[in-house]
């Protein structure tokens, strides 16, 4: 900003060097050429002056277009590291859902086994019981089979007593 | 009752037809009530045995009597003449008619250990280290499921065997005869029917057997629970005794005077200690350490180690569940004498029956002592050298002491 004004000032500066030369006939000549001779040296140290702000605004705008480069730069590195994990991210969920597939066919499977696993105590267990109440029932028919033949030969000896005694 | 014995290749088959006054229920000599299951059972004898068929139809005929007793009402009819004098002792003392009569009696001289490897038999065959074994293995009935295979025969024959002592195996399903209160002995005597089977054979006068005092004295096991000098079944002169007395074979009971807590005693200080085992459960290796056998008994071995229980048992456990009750219970003197010196028996599951009881080591110190009678009834022969090895080995009970047992269960 300051920088803005010293450039307006120059002409108005310049202009009042050419009133200086107006009013020179109330000065000396040598005062004169003196005078010329600062105000020559006058603008030529607002000219380097202006040039030298020029310079450093041109350094500045440099500096800035590098900043923004480098910006866009990490913006730049920031946007394909985000996409690089989201392209993670996406391969772990594909991978995980993979995974849930093949657990839950190994949740089913178990699930069969488990059945065939229960079927077959059902069995063994029918099987146990069944062996269990057929030696029961073999016990009454074995006991049965004594009160026959005890029956029986009840029978043949009252037989026998009857026929000698007829 | 009619018996039919037929032998077939060192096999005796036995067959028992109920007269019409039988039944198939029941009642043993102690009183519990069982049910017969079927009819006929086998007795398998070792290969060389001599006698065979020619065997004294007495022996038979007891024998016989072993499993058909319970069934019997009036009279039996054997399938050969019996001796007079043992038809006398089944008229006299069992109300039973037995017949054909006819022969003479018979006898022998030697004495046979009936050794089934608990601590009874163990200490008994210490006493009387020269007398061979005879040891009775269940096998299973032809005719009868087995469901039973926890029971371990097999161990306790290969334990007999590695005793190093003369030893005769008799195999015999007879125990599947019986169909209540479950397998075992129809009458306690039939473990005795391979003895009575070989007596000839090895010219037996007499059968030891491991019955202490709590069978013979105290109405322990299946019993009655009460001092029982009339015991029917190991008395001398019991029905039982003197029917073994008729057929030359008298009981012997080297242990009946000393509780289960000095056998163990001897049994495990005695050479076969290796081969002792109560258990019919576990297997070779060792007892099962659950069962209601392995759980008293170890109650009695604690106590004679004053040591704590080691047992896997807890007071939850149905094995338990018969200390869990108010008195009396099976061997009650070995419980008493259990809690009196386990040291932290108030911990364990005999906790309840040790509050029952309260017993002291002084109201129970008798049951490390042998009571005098039961060398009295030792039949002549064999009873100087018990005597000789009681007062080694155990001692005899003050006469303070015969007294708690002659009021057993009086109280
Ligand atoms: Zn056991």
């Amino acid at each position: 900003m300051m920088q803005s004004v010293a450039r307006i000032l120059v002409p108005s500066r310049l202009r009042r060097t050419a009133r200086d030369r107006i009013d020179a006939r109330y000065v000396t000549k040598p005062e004169h050429r003196q005078d010329i001779r600062n105000a020559r040296e006058d603008a030529r140290k607002d000219i380097r002056k202006s040039r030298e702000d020029i310079r450093k605004s041109q350094e500045d705008i440099r500096n800035l277009r590098q900043e923004v480069q480098a910006l866009r730069q990490e913006a730049e590195t920031e946007r394909r590291r985000q996409d690089a994990e989201a392209q993670q991210a996406q391969q772990e969920i594909q991978a995980l859902r993979r995974d849930l597939v093949a657990l839950r066919d190994e949740v089913n499977r178990l699930r069969q086994m488990t059945t065939t696993v229960n079927k077959a105590n059902d069995v063994a267990v029918r099987g146990q019981r069944l062996a269990e109440q057929t030696a029961e029932a073999l016990d009454h028919v074995l006991q049965n089979e004594v009160r026959v033949w005890q029956a029986i030969d009840g029978l043949s000896a009252q037989t026998a007593v009857t026929e000698i005694s007829r | 009752m009619r018996i039919k014995w037929t032998f077939d290749d060192g096999i005796w088959n036995l067959a028992f037809l109920l007269d019409p006054e039988d039944d198939v229920k029941g009642i043993c000599s102690d009183l519990a009530p069982l049910e017969l299951r079927t009819n006929t059972c086998q007795v398998r004898l070792p290969g060389g045995t001599k006698s065979g068929p020619d065997v004294h139809p007495d022996l038979l005929a007891v024998a016989a009597w072993t499993v058909a007793a319970p069934w019997t009402r009036q009279k039996v009819t054997f399938d050969r003449p019996i001796s007079p004098a043992l038809a006398e002792v089944f008229r006299t003392d069992w109300g039973v008619d037995a017949g054909p009569v006819g022969g003479d009696p018979r006898s022998g001289t030697r004495l046979a250990i009936s050794y089934s490897g608990g601590a009874d038999s163990v200490a008994a065959a210490d006493m009387i280290p020269e007398a061979p074994f005879i040891h009775f293995q269940r096998i299973r009935h032809p005719r009868v499921p087995n469901r039973w295979e926890f029971y371990r025969s097999d161990v306790l024959a290969t334990l007999a065997g590695e005793t190093g002592r003369d030893l005769t195996i008799v195999q015999s399903d007879l125990e599947l005869l019986l169909n209540r209160p479950g397998p075992g002995y129809p009458e306690h005597h039939a473990v005795l029917v391979g003895a009575l089977l070989l007596a000839d054979d090895m010219d037996l006068g007499g059968i030891a057997t491991g019955y202490e005092i709590g069978s013979r004295w105290l109405g322990g096991d299946r019993y009655i629970h009460r001092y029982t000098p009339d015991n029917p079944m190991w008395s001398a002169d019991g029905k039982w005794g003197r029917l073994f007395q008729a057929v030359g074979l008298p009981l012997v009971l080297p242990v009946g005077g000393i509780s289960e807590a000095v056998t163990m005693r001897l049994a495990l200080e005695s050479d076969l200690r290796d081969q002792v085992r109560w258990c019919l459960r576990g297997p070779r290796s060792g007892p099962c350490g659950v069962c209601s056998k392995c759980v008293y008994k170890e109650l009695i071995q604690a106590a004679i180690e004053r040591r704590p229980l080691d047992t896997k048992a807890t007071t939850e456990m149905p094995v338990s569940r018969q200390w869990q009750g108010p008195p009396p219970y099976s061997g009650q003197e070995m419980i008493e004498y259990g809690c009196a010196h386990v040291p932290g028996i108030e911990n364990t599951l005999f906790a309840k029956a040790a509050d029952y009881l309260q017993a002291t080591e002084e109201s129970t110190a008798w049951v490390e002592r042998c009571y005098p009678p039961a060398i009295d009834e030792i039949p002549e022969p064999w009873r100087k050298q018990v005597d000789a090895y009681i007062a080694d080995k155990v001692g005899l009970m003050t006469a303070d002491q015969m007294r708690r047992v002659e009021t057993w269960g009086a109280r």
